[in-house]
């Protein structure tokens, strides 16, 4: 970073996108910290007062500003790291327009110190509202700190668009969040009113998202595309999700960008492990050839546009698709008592809780199954490049499950739960869960296999149609989704004012009433949204009202065709809401429960 | 519980002495009406009160009531109600020796003894308990028992199990002069039983009716040899049936709403009528099914060429191949049913041979005994590829 800062020409100025860059606290803190990491520091500590509105700090041990272009440097179009327009198609740096410095001068008090590592002392300038109001000698070890004062000070407009001091500092912890995960070799403290809000030790991406997303967001999954479009990142289990898409940061070429498709790539992976409404969270990073991309199309660079994004999108996909198949079934909330130590329920009287975790081996035995294949990916890319088949899915899904047939069922407890045995260990079922999610799987089997073969879904037909009040509105809404409906084995249509008239159901639903079902459909139907995703929705809601109840009892024969059926089913150790479907209790897990020698 | 209090002041508001056996057998049936989980808490009892011949139990769910006069020589005449489960319980667990029942009016505590055996049971005031609904007139019609206990599971089988649509819960009853006709439908098939009914008032009896299917089951349950005749009565507010027994009576609620036109579903022509031996179908039906619940795989039936084949197919289980020796007319025809449903009718049928009516693989078929019109199963097939 030794380039000198230099106006750019007018030109290459006026192609840079207009605009506000810097709109609220967090946008500054996220230029402040850009500017740290262009520097090449190592170590970049923030620190907030009142989210940001009163002080922001950011101090890094970076190449500094030496002291004769600090007045540059809040200069508008002021770069040292772009000079032409052929440059910005190939922008590494965060940082190309020598905008957001000036922006922020504008409208806050600035003060910068800051020392080039091989210069004597370091320099500082003061400004107000863009203008200077000093700029002398200081004392600083090498690198720069950038204080900003009284935010929006001049600007009252503005200031009146911000949420509350809370938000505002969530969303500059975010930012420096954001950037501690896109540059994990980096160093990051981030102090909210003093408090210490993030410290991620620089290093490896593992360590910086287990500070980033806290111990309570389990094991995180390591994701691995190589090739030319390169997927790489840490996905949460399908067991631990959050109810906004915020905690999924996508990366492009080091950059946090908000890209709405990458962001539905990563869900659709995860399609039909998590529940209806819960997001996965990580960082998944893509890097490709800069060409590629087109990040000036938002003044603060949070958009970026993707040439190909279809080739990227089922990279993305696929390389989190992959990453789940291969991660293993970790069970949330069993836990093995700790028979060494403390025991659990010495502490509180709770129950004491079982923890899975190897096989005996030493290898996992439990296995996160397969998402289900849907056409969403096919769909996205054009329907021709589609790298993995459905019979390829099927088949790893098959083979990893297969570890546990022959499923043999021994009880049924007074609860509901199935009691059964494996090759792999003994095994606890959720009888509804196992069953919701094979009936699910067979929706949306023979709905795709309907489509292909150009013929109805398989359903059960009325011999009384069920004629179904759900107003005008129900009428409209349902009936954008008819077409989805019929693929489930569902005949429906409008049948005068308010009214849709069923006369099939799909076979699995034979035995639920008709009319109640369609009103839950229709409940369920979320505004809008993608049709494989609705159509996901839908199966999952219709396997849910068939499959049997967790309390009711079954007959070791209906016990076994349960189990059966189960391990032939593509992700069948999840129910369609992420729940798992089995708990695996291994010889060696038992073996230290009670306190036995492990073989 | 507390002591019975002694001593000679005390006033006894019921007594009598009654065989354990006939005062078991009747509160197991009666006590089918209590609810298991009620808010007000009389309704967890029965109601006991002794009549010129007896002792009569008689519980209530308020939809539902069940009473019985059990034979019993009463001492003093009262009433009390007790908790329905513990009295049951309890009488079960006697020798066959008579019991003595008497309660204390002031606690409406009741003490059974039974040889050296002593029990209290802390009842509740009668004055609590709900007042039953009265059938103001006599039977308007009987009908024979056990025909009407086959009756009710010939059909309410076929009653849906979702109260969602209250109608389909219940099993249609239509009498019209000297015929009673019993109808249930989930939707997927219909169940339609004929049975004989002998009028006893004056003047044409014509009437349709939608009973609960549970409650009729308890009827059911009720019939035995001893049992010979049903009558049956409507409350004049045309809300209440009453079906009465030599020593019992059950009133339930009946259903409001329009039952569906039920005689429009049934095909009255077919394509092809395939007739072979019930069992051999029953036992292929059976071994297809294995499953109860899982409707997804449903058993495909297969006419032509002096044969029925069944196949019941299933990636997992393997295929199930079954050809029956059939008579089979008319068309070539295959077609996809639910096991349970196809289960459930032959087991309904009566005779040797049932005979198939089947309208190609999407319209209803009809199931019924050869030879016999007054019980038919309309099934709609479920569609495959
Ligand atoms: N922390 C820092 N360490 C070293 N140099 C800095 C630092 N902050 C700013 N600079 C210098 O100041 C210049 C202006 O920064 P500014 O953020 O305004 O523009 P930019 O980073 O070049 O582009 P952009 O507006 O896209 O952020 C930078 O080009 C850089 O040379
Ligand atoms: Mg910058
Ligand atoms: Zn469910």
């Amino acid at each position: 970073m030794t380039t000198p800062i230099r106006l750019l020409p007018p030109q290459v100025a006026d192609a840079i996108a207009a605009g506000e860059v810097v709109e609220r606290p967090a946008a500054a803190v996220k230029e402040l910290c850009e500017n740290a990491l262009d520097a090449g520091a190592t170590r970049v500590d923030v620190d907030l007062e009142a989210g940001g509105l009163v002080r922001i700090v950011v101090a890094d041990d970076g190449a500094g500003i030496p002291g004769d272009q600090l007045q540059l440097a809040v200069a508008r179009h002021a770069t040292s790291k772009l000079e032409t327009v052929g440059d910005l198609a190939r922008v590494r740096s965060l940082g190309f327009r020598g905008e957001a410095l000036a922006s922020i001068a504008a409208v806050s008090d600035v003060r910068i110190t800051s020392r080039p590592p091989g210069e004597e002392g370091a320099w500082l300038l003061h400004s107000r509202a863009g203008e200077v109001l000093e700029h002398r000698a200081a004392a600083r070890a090498p690198g720069t700190t950038v204080e900003v004062c009284d935010l929006f000070h001049n600007t009252p407009a503005r200031l009146a668009f911000l949420r509350s001091e809370r938000s505002e500092s969530s969303a500059a912890v975010r930012a420096v969040s954001d950037l501690a995960l896109t540059h994990p070799e980096v160093g990051f403290t981030c102090r909210s009113d003093d408090r210490l809000v993030l410290r991620s030790p620089g290093g490896s991406l593992i360590d910086t998202a287990a500070a980033v997303f806290g111990r309570d967001a389990g094991e995180l999954i390591a994701v691995e595309g190589p090739g030319e479009i390169a997927v790489s990142g840490l996905i949460s289990e399908p067991r631990s999700h959050r109810g906004s898409r915020t905690g999924l940061v996508i990366v492009i070429n080091r950059r946090r960008v908000h890209n709405r498709a990458l962001v539905v790539a990563v869900e659709e992976a995860y399609a039909g492990l998590l529940p209806v409404g819960r997001h996965p969270f990580g960082v998944v990073e893509v890097t490709l050839d800069p060409a590629m991309v087109d990040v000036n199309v938002h003044p603060t660079k949070r958009e970026v546009r993707l040439r190909e994004e279809g080739r990227v999108f089922t990279a993305v996909q696929h390389a989190c698709w992959s990453a789940l198949q291969e991660a293993r079934l970790s069970l949330a909330g069993v836990r093995l008592p700790q028979l060494g130590g403390g025991a659990p329920d010495a502490a509180g009287g709770a129950e004491p809780e079982l923890e899975l975790r190897e096989g005996p081996a030493g290898r996992p035995v439990e296995l996160w199954p397969h998402p289900l294949r849907e056409a969403a990916v096919r769909e996205a890319d054009g329907g021709e490049s589609a790298s993995i088949t459905d019979r390829e899915q099927a088949e790893t899904a098959g083979h990893r499950l297969a570890d546990l047939a022959p499923l043999r069922p021994l009880a049924q407890t007074s609860e509901g739960w199935l009691v059964a045995e494996s090759p792999r260990g003994m095994v606890l079922v959720d009888p509804h869960a196992a069953h919701e999610k094979i009936l699910y799987a067979e929706l949306l089997a023979e709905g795709d296999a309907a489509i292909r073969e150009g013929r109805a879904a398989t359903s059960q037909l009325l011999l009384v149609d069920s004629v179904v009040s759900v107003g005008a509105a129900g009428v409209e809404r349902l009936s954008e989704s008819f077409a989805i409906l019929a693929g489930l084995g569902f005949q429906l249509e409008p049948f005068g004012p308010g009214l849709v008239r069923c006369s099939a159901v799909p076979a699995a639903a034979a035995h639920l009433d008709p009319e109640r079902l369609v009103r839950d459909l229709l409940d369920s139907l979320p505004a809008g949204g993608d049709a494989p995703a609705r159509r996901r929705r839908l199966a999952a809601l219709t396997a849910c009202h068939a499959a049997v109840r967790l309390g009711a009892r079954l007959d070791p024969r209906e016990q076994l065709r349960l189990l059966e059926r189960l391990v032939v089913t593509p992700g069948g150790l999840t129910c369609p809401h992420g729940r798992p479907t089995v708990i695996v209790l291994d010889a060696r897990s038992l073996r230290r429960a009670f306190g036995r020698p492990t073989v | 519980m507390n002591n019975w209090p002694s001593g000679t002041s005390t006033h006894t508001a019921l007594r009598c002495t009654v065989s354990p056996s006939a005062l078991s057998s009747s509160l197991s049936l009666v006590s089918r009406a209590v609810s298991p989980r009620s808010t007000l808490p009389v309704l967890s009892n029965v109601l006991l009160e002794t009549e010129a011949e007896g002792l009569r139990v008689t519980a209530t769910n308020l939809d539902l009531t069940i009473s019985a006069l059990v034979a019993a020589t009463v001492l003093e005449e009262g009433r009390v109600t007790v908790p329905a489960r513990l009295l049951a319980e309890y009488v079960a667990s006697l020798d066959e020796t008579t019991c003595t029942m008497e309660v204390d009016e002031r606690t409406q505590m009741l003490r059974i003894t039974s040889g050296v055996q002593k029990t209290n049971l802390h009842g509740i005031d009668a004055v609590e308990f709900p007042p039953l609904p009265a059938r103001e007139t006599a039977p308007a019609f009987e009908v024979d028992a056990a025909a009407l206990q086959q009756a009710i599971t010939q059909t309410a089988v076929a009653a849906s199990g979702d109260e969602q649509t209250p109608v389909l819960t219940g099993v249609l009853l239509h009498v019209e002069g000297s015929e009673l006709t019993l109808v249930a439908t989930d939707r997927h098939r219909l169940a339609v039983k004929k049975l004989e009914a002998q009028v006893l008032t004056e003047g044409v009896v014509s009437g349709t009716v939608i009973v609960p299917a549970r409650h009729l089951g308890e009827l059911a349950r009720a019939i035995n040899p001893t049992r010979p005749r049903v009558g049956v009565a409507f409350s004049d507010a045309r809300n209440q049936v009453f079906f009465t027994l030599r020593d019992m009576e059950i009133s339930s609620r009946l259903i409001e709403g329009n039952y569906p036109n039920y005689t429009q579903v049934i095909p009255a022509h077919s394509t092809t009528t395939v007739v072979l031996s019930k069992e051999l179908l029953l036992k292929s039906a059976k071994t297809a099914a294995v499953l109860a619940r899982d409707a997804s795989n449903p058993v495909r039936l297969r006419a032509g060429k002096g044969e029925l084949e069944l196949l019941a197919q299933s990636a997992e289980v393997g295929d199930h191949d079954a050809p029956l020796p059939a008579k089979v007319d008319g068309e070539d025809v295959q077609v996809a049913f639910n096991a349970r449903y196809l289960l459930d009718a032959l087991q309904a049928i009566d005779g040797e041979d049932a005979e198939l009516s089947l309208n190609g693989p999407l319209q209803p078929a009809v199931v019924r005994a050869l030879g016999r019109d007054d019980y038919l199963c309309v099934i709609m097939p479920v569609r495959v590829p």
